[in-house]
């Protein structure tokens, strides 16, 4: 393993003290979306996902 | 009656004003960072610096956190410019490599026009619907931190497969950002443009990088 590969390693462990826990904060302390709530998310993303497929069809 | 009306109909449309002007401000600060990191990508592409994995993180969290301290002063206008700017460098030697794969500038061009569909897409669906996407906040923390640190570990390790999943991953935390951050704005739950901008174009930034890798992986080439 090079230096350049244990610098990265090490960054991820800064990342994972100081941003895991903010993280945990942020997850339990966010508002808890309804039903509707996640319908009205997962309709853009399904969009998104069909869209990325036809790209990829698109190129192959 | 008749008063508290009044004040409440003022009050309410000097709220729609903040939220118009925060808007109009992002989206007129995204555009400028976007030509002037397309203009840095250029100077990259001619340049032919590769900085490396470790430096340009570093770089990157440090004027990220630079940002943020600054964002509430004219400073923050610099740092947003430095940072913008600085990833638009690190692109050019990614675009370079594609460009002189074969039918490279085709796919930078499918990964362009498409990352800017589902930016523009995204956007007016949150625009239009009013929709608020606040819970979604935990989850791409969470998410954010997961995928970063799967893709750190895809790149230490050797692991291609993990790259693509990462880069899938990242397009779906990404469209849920823009969801997010454009329903915060509406919302009056972001009213720093600075801070808008920042995450909006780390948003595309990221879009365009992981649809470029998942184009070129399953075109074959």
């Amino acid at each position: 393993m090079g230096w350049e590969k244990i610098g990265v390693l090490i960054l991820a462990a800064v990342l994972i003290i100081f941003w895991g826990p903010r993280a945990l904060r942020a997850a339990r302390n966010a508002p808890k979306g309804t039903a509707e709530d996640w319908k009205g998310f997962l309709i853009p993303i399904l969009l998104v996902i069909a869209f990325v497929i036809f790209l990829i069809m698109s190129v192959r | 009656m008749y008063d508290n009306q009044s004040v409440t109909s003022t009050r309410g449309r000097e709220s729609v004003l903040a939220t118009n002007k925060v808007l109009r401000n992002t989206y007129m600060l995204l555009s400028l960072t976007l030509l002037f990191s397309g203009l840095t990508a250029y100077i990259g592409m001619r340049s032919g610096i590769y900085l490396g994995v470790l430096p340009t993180l570093l770089i990157y969290f440090g004027l990220l956190f630079a940002t943020e301290k600054t964002a509430d002063s004219s400073l923050g206008l610099i740092f947003v410019f430095a940072l913008t700017g600085f990833l638009g460098f690190t692109l050019g030697p990614i675009l370079s490599f594609y460009l002189h794969t074969p039918q490279g500038a085709q796919m930078v061009m499918t990964a362009l026009g498409g990352t800017g569909v589902i930016f523009l897409g995204l956007s007016g669906y949150a625009l239009t619907t009013r929709k608020d996407f606040s819970f979604l906040g935990g989850m791409l923390v969470t998410g954010i931190l997961i995928a970063f640190l799967a893709g750190l570990g895809a790149f230490i390790f050797n692991m291609p497969g993990l790259s693509l999943a990462v880069s899938a991953m990242f397009i779906l935390l990404m469209s849920g950002l823009i969801l997010f951050q454009t329903s915060q704005i509406v919302h009056g739950g972001e009213t720093n443009y600075i801070r808008a901008t920042v995450t909006l174009y780390v948003a595309i930034y990221n879009l365009f990088l992981s649809l470029l890798r998942i184009l070129s992986a399953f075109s074959g080439r």
